[in-house]
């Protein structure tokens, strides 16, 4: 019998409406430009089976949580939190029923993102599920990992330590810390590596934003994004160069597209057309690598138009007039043209629009920073920034996107090889300053370290694998490294992963703390080679938790420090990390030493951890030099609670007052950016835009730093007369405060007696008290570190005026000898470091070689990607590795959209029985056809072959993937070691089986 | 009367996904079934454009009129629901469907999310409002809570606006005057009628207001 | 008394097994569809529910729609340049 349908409904269901018409018209022109995700989702449908049924369980969860308490009411708690992926700082109310995450609402009210996420940001409940992490600690046993309690692991880790430390020295250990780790932790873990006796310590700022952090601070004084996100809704131009924020910051474009609807010019440059650049006005592609030559050819134009901000230059920069020189001879458009594919007639454009539409900000991210020549790339974007008279400017400036949720807190007071928190370096006065915050004997500390090494920079996580595997005779210190620490950091985000798993097989000590160490722990289960293996390696993996169970501050890119609630008490046996330091620190025989200025509290279980509000009070106790001192945990948890009074332009508090504390909100900057000088007390609001100075310093003014001395070659370094921060008692350039300058000034006695006797013989960075910082900033209205020049000439660096240099594995043998690479260092950052060996050895590698291979985010996915690769939600979307190749190489290679190839690059030549990286072919016109593009999320699969036989049990992602980093080559920044991702050759073909 | 309307601005979406892994989060929607994706034109060239689609809730729904077992309907805001109790996983409604928005999960778990699932509005389905049973079967009921659909809550750009249709149009309306583009986006014609300026980017000439748009 | 459970047992069976024989209907004039609560009906458990509005009061509810729906209009917090 016919099954009759109700006649009422029947009425022009019939005809398509117009709309749908207009819509399949547009799905069938689609079609031969599929997109990456229907391309990839094609594949792997199977791949989910049984996720559902766990999603299923979860619901149970809940239930079982409910059941467990008859009769009484559902406990419902809103927790605020900061998503933990990118460095936006993303606001976050968790909602936590009986104890489990089960929704997450957006925070309107969050003027950073005003409830906006992306795809990880509306994800990162499921880490309130883990059902993919690490639940137990774990040891390789026999190539497969056993579940061990936690105190035999830490037995086990601490004698393994100790008796490394007797054979070797401290320095035989290094531990790679984490930008994921919360500012309390990452200043936690560099005061324990101090008292462990090392600087072999490191973690992700090293390979993201390290030549950044070095080129922008020798150029003007801090190492950070000058302005905010948020400020870039003010600009009227804005150039991404090397930036893809759509993907890798995408709540940054609500600003930015706020801003483009009224009427900001976006330009994007970048070697592949990105989703950024399919937003953009003006779209410029360049060959990977040759920023110098386009920069300075848009600066060309600048200077011949004579567009630069000539009265800006005169009072505030130092040596462009030799830059001038230099960009006028030698980037004209001819050369320009040869070096980076762009002809004269669009960087005249780009120069146009970059002046004749400020303020202009510049945009960069690590298509500029992680290049051999990375801190060169860096300073010509200063440069042109600071010709444009941008920088200081509302609107204008720098803005330099971080990669992570806190590694602008890592870098400025966490684990850094060359110094102590707070850039206070490694020098003696430096230890002695922190041994009196820390309460230890300097004497102590000192003899921690191995003589003579306390003041010698560490090596860097980017070359962690030459300390285990040079030779012992060229490494800069006693042994080479024996003991090796992942805490909180990928391995498949470090170059040369051939190498690496050489490394790991020869360590005797290899210990990974992390929420998801499963990249790291299968890569050191799987066989390697047989004469590689060292017999009495151990590998312990131990469950840390994430930052949704514990709490503490990070800091987003623009400075700003939020504070995030404990959403769910830690999941499985997982432990914080600062709990897995005192803990560690007690077994080592310095734990009384490490915590003890910090109240301890007890967690679940009644295991005791340094809480996290007193670490941040040691930190506000010590960090004078970048302003971490007004930011008190009362005033930044006030800011949490009422961040509706924020605007989000400008991002200062109109009225607003705390019920909770009384606190007075008004005119503090949201989360109080860095620099926030002197005691919390004084309520300096935090500085929004760096060295503005057409604002009061107590209003969040500034001015370039004087940290290079007051003059050069009989050319004075301060700022130009009538130059200064406004209402500022100098109104002249003048160096950095200390005791003398005040005495001299008669600021002295503006000092309480208190105040005098920590301030005598101190200077601004020094003085514990913050007596000078509130003198000179608040009775006097000048800037603490003083008032001079931007440099444009950065004479302490290899290259004063950046330079253009071929990377070292080039398919250009001509721009090789006309732009060649930098001659070998023998001890840099403790290792010897090659340039132009390499670079002479493989000038001609383009025959074999022909593509040059560059790498990148994807938007679902973050770092080196275990974490969110264990995250359904995010993994169904991107289920494959693959590359990006032109159609025109394809062809050529007789490759077809969404075949398997193998890609092929130099150093796998050297290990034939690896076959490659088998990925997917995704043949778009995005990148053009000397050029291809791999996401560098994946892991898991290595040389054709799944690894998930060597997962530990239970803690495999749930995509896995062909790792970039088997396929990336030598190459480090001159000055930071700063590793080479983005510009490198490969030769791909067909995959035939 | 509000009636709720999803619109996308193509001119901001970034295909950055966020609003389909917040349905996914707030339902917990299967892995294979997908209430919301982006779709995603000339990839990699310039012109490229990405929307974000799911179920429209279609003043006259296809879906509705071609159902065997009638297990569609329509709320008083104009939300299209589906009472899977009834709904036989037929996939007539798929066919009908101009957007690909019903899905039937593939992986074999029979009452998970019933036979066919679809965008809800997040206005869960004919149980009792946030109840568990509601939640098994249809997700959260975000409107009975005074909130609007997740995804546009969350969307990265605000591209995906979601809500009553007289004022989400203001919304996107004034979007539009300010940056003097960006009407050409999909079924805003239809939906609310002429582009303020200019003709629609997609070929396709301005659709006269269809009927029944305002409520 | 076993004969008089013996019968209402006999009575339950059939009650259960005959309707299976009767024709369900064919058409969908009637349907089967459960009828919903409206959308201004608030959930039992308030904890998820937004403050500012009352259960089962449309015109406060629409009202509180339109609020809501602001959150996702950055303009209504950044005006327009002039």
């Amino acid at each position: 019998m016919l099954l009759t349908r109700k006649s009422s409904t029947a009425s022009g269901a019939g005809a398509h409406s117009p709309l749908v018409g207009s819509l399949a018209r547009s799905l069938t022109r689609a079609i031969p430009t599929m997109d990456r995700r229907a391309f990839l989702r094609r594949s792997g449908l199977g791949v989910g089976a049984g996720i559902a049924t766990s999603q299923l369980l979860l619901v149970k969860k809940v239930q079982a949580a409910d059941e467990a308490k008859p009769g009484s009411a559902k406990k419902v708690e809103v927790k605020r939190t900061v998503c933990g992926h990118c460095s936006v700082g993303c606001a976050i109310d968790a909602v936590v029923e009986n104890g489990v995450w089960v929704r997450q609402e957006p925070v309107f009210d969050s003027p950073i993102n005003l409830g906006a996420h992306c795809a990880k940001g509306a994800a990162v409940r499921e880490n309130g599920h883990g059902e993919y992490r690490l639940k137990y600690p774990m040891k390789l046993v026999g190539g497969k990992y056993q579940r061990i309690s936690w105190d035999q692991a830490l037995d086990e880790i601490s004698q393994k330590m100790l008796a490394l430390r007797k054979e070797s020295g401290p320095d035989s250990v290094f531990i790679v810390g984490s930008s994921k780790h919360n500012n309390e932790q990452a200043y936690l873990l560099r005061k324990w590596v101090s008292f462990w006796g090392s600087n072999n310590t490191d973690h992700q700022a090293r390979i993201c934003h390290s030549t950044t952090v070095a080129g922008v601070a020798n150029t003007w004084g801090y190492g950070a994004m000058t302005n905010s996100y948020n400020d870039m809704q003010n600009s009227k131009a804005a150039m991404y160069i090397g930036s893809n924020a759509a993907e890798a910051h995408p709540v940054s474009m609500l600003h930015m597209l706020h801003a483009k609807e009224n009427g900001c010019k976006m330009i994007v440059v970048d070697p592949r057309f990105t989703r950024t650049a399919a937003k953009a006005d003006e779209y410029v592609r360049i060959r990977s690598g040759t920023d110098i030559p386009f920069l300075f050819g848009v600066l060309h134009h600048i200077f011949k138009n004579g567009w630069e901000d000539k009265q800006y230059i005169e009072n505030r920069v130092y040596g462009m007039d030799k830059v001038r020189e230099e960009v006028l001879a030698k980037w004209t458009p001819d050369k320009v043209l040869e070096a980076c594919g762009v002809d004269e007639a669009t960087c005249y454009k780009v120069a146009k629009i970059m002046a004749e539409n400020r303020p202009s900000t510049l945009v960069w991210c690590m298509g500029q920073t992680q290049h051999t020549i990375g801190n060169a790339i860096v300073r010509a974007s200063c440069i042109v920034q600071l010709a444009l008279g941008n920088i200081g400017v509302s609107g204008g400036g720098a803005n330099i996107f971080r990669g992570h949720d806190n590694v602008q807190g890592a870098t400025d007071i966490g684990p850094n090889p060359d110094s102590l928190p707070g850039y206070y370096g490694l020098a003696e006065g430096a230890w002695k300053l922190f041994a009196k915050v820390w309460n230890v004997d300097f004497e102590w500390i000192k003899k921690q370290y191995a003589p003579g090494m306390m003041s010698k920079p560490g090596m860097t996580v980017s070359r962690w694998i030459d300390g285990v595997l040079e030779k012992n005779e060229l490494i800069d210190q006693d042994s080479n490294l024996r003991g090796m620490f992942f805490w909180g950091h990928a391995p498949n985000s470090q170059t040369r992963g051939l190498e690496m798993k050489k490394a790991m097989d020869k360590l005797d000590l290899l210990v990974v703390i992390d929420p998801f160490p499963s990249a790291t722990a299968a890569m050191a289960a799987m066989p390697g080679k047989p004469e590689d293996q060292n017999a009495n390696r151990a590998v312990y993996l131990l469950p840390a938790c994430t930052q949704f169970e514990t709490s503490g501050s990070c800091t987003a890119s623009n400075r700003s420090l939020q504070w995030r609630e404990r959403v769910i008490e830690p999941l499985w046996e997982s432990r914080s990390d600062h709990m897995i330091m005192a803990q560690l620190a007690d077994k080592l025989g310095f734990g009384k030493e490490l915590v003890k200025n910090y109240k301890m509290v007890a967690m679940k279980g009644g295991l005791m951890e340094p809480e996290p509000e007193s670490i941040l009070r040691e930190i506000n106790k010590c960090t004078w030099t970048i302003g971490y001192t007004g930011q008190s945990p009362e005033r930044l948890k006030a800011h949490m609670r009422n961040m509706n009074v924020f605007d989000i332009k400008t991002l200062r508090a109109k009225g607003g007052i705390d019920k909770e504390t009384g606190y007075s909100l008004d005119g503090d900057y949201f989360g109080l950016p860095w620099p926030c000088y002197g005691t919390p007390e004084m309520k300096h609001p935090g500085s929004p835009n760096l060295y503005d100075n057409s604002r009061h310093v107590m209003d969040g003014g500034g001015n370039f730093r004087a940290n290079f001395g007051v003059e050069r070659e009989g050319v004075s370094l301060l700022a130009g007369d009538g130059s200064h921060s406004k209402g500022a008692e100098l109104t002249t350039g003048y160096p950095e405060f200390d005791h003398l300058l005040l005495k001299k000034l008669g600021w002295w006695n503006d000092l309480t007696e208190a105040e005098k006797t920590a301030a005598e013989g101190k200077n601004w960075k020094t003085d514990l008290s913050g007596g000078i910082q509130r003198v000179v900033m608040k009775v006097h209205g000048c800037h603490p570190f003083g008032n001079a020049k931007a440099r444009a000439v950065v004479w302490n660096f290899p290259d004063p005026i950046p330079l253009h240099r071929e990377p070292l594995y080039s398919n250009k043998p001509d721009l090789i000898a006309k732009y060649p690479t930098h001659d070998d260092k023998k001890a840099f950052w403790r290792l010897p470091t090659l340039y132009k060996t390499v670079q002479d050895k493989n000038k001609d590698i383009g025959k074999t070689f022909p593509l040059i291979m560059t790498s990148g985010r994807l938007v679902e996915f973050e770092g080196g990607g275990e974490e969110t690769r264990s995250n359904p939600w995010l993994a169904e979307l991107q289920q494959d590795m693959f590359v990006e190749i032109n159609p025109k190489a394809a062809n050529d290679r007789g490759i077809r959209n969404g075949e398997y190839v193998w890609i092929k690059t130099p150093p796998m030549l050297a290990v034939p029985e690896f076959k490659g990286m088998r990925v997917k072919a995704l043949v778009t016109e995005r990148v053009d056809a000397e050029t291809v593009f791999l996401p560098f999320h994946f892991s898991g699969r290595w040389g054709g072959v799944d690894l998930a036989p060597y997962y530990p049990d239970g803690a495999k992602p749930v995509i896995r993937g062909e790792s970039v980093n088997t396929a990336t080559t030598y190459g480090y920044d001159s000055v930071t070691m700063m590793q080479e991702t983005k510009t490198t050759v490969c030769q791909i073909e067909k995959a035939t089986a | 009367m509000a009636r709720m309307k999803f619109v996308c601005d193509s001119e901001r979406c970034i295909e950055c996904n966020g609003c389909v892994t917040a349905c996914k989060a707030e339902h917990d929607v299967p892995w294979g079934v997908n209430r919301r994706r982006v779709v995603t034109l000339n990839d990699g060239i310039p012109g490229e454009k990405s929307i974000s689609v799911a179920c429209m809730h279609c003043s006259d729904a296809p879906c509705m009129a071609v159902c065997p077992v009638d297990c569609f309907y329509r709320t008083d805001e104009g939300v299209v629901l589906h009472d899977k109790d009834v709904c036989i996983g037929c996939g007539y409604c798929s066919y009908a469907c101009p957007f690909g928005a019903p899905q039937f999960p593939t992986n074999g778990q029979f009452g998970l999310r019933g036979k066919m699932d679809k965008c809800t509005f997040c206005a869960g389905g004919p149980e009792e409002n946030g109840s568990e049973a509601e939640f098994e079967k249809y997700g959260r009921n975000r409107l009975s809570e005074g909130k609007l659909p997740a995804c546009a809550e969350m969307c990265s750009t605000k591209a995906l606006l979601g809500g009553d249709g007289d004022v989400v149009a203001d919304i996107f309306r004034n979007r539009v005057l300010v940056r003097g583009k960006g009407s050409e986006v999909w079924g805003w014609g239809t939906a609310y009628g002429k582009p303020t300026q200019g003709a629609p980017s997609g070929g396709a000439a301005p659709q006269p207001k269809a009927e029944g748009t305002k409520s | 008394m076993r004969g008089r459970v013996g019968h209402v047992m006999l009575a339950v069976l059939a009650g259960l097994v005959l309707p299976g024989c009767a024709e369900r209907p064919q058409s969908a004039d009637g349907t089967a569809r459960k009828s919903d609560q409206k959308a201004w009906h608030q959930p039992v458990n308030k904890s998820d529910v937004v403050k500012g509005w009352n259960s089962d009061d449309q015109a406060s509810w629409e009202q509180q729609m339109r609020i809501r729906v602001q959150g996702q209009n950055e303009y209504s917090r950044a005006a327009a340049k002039p």
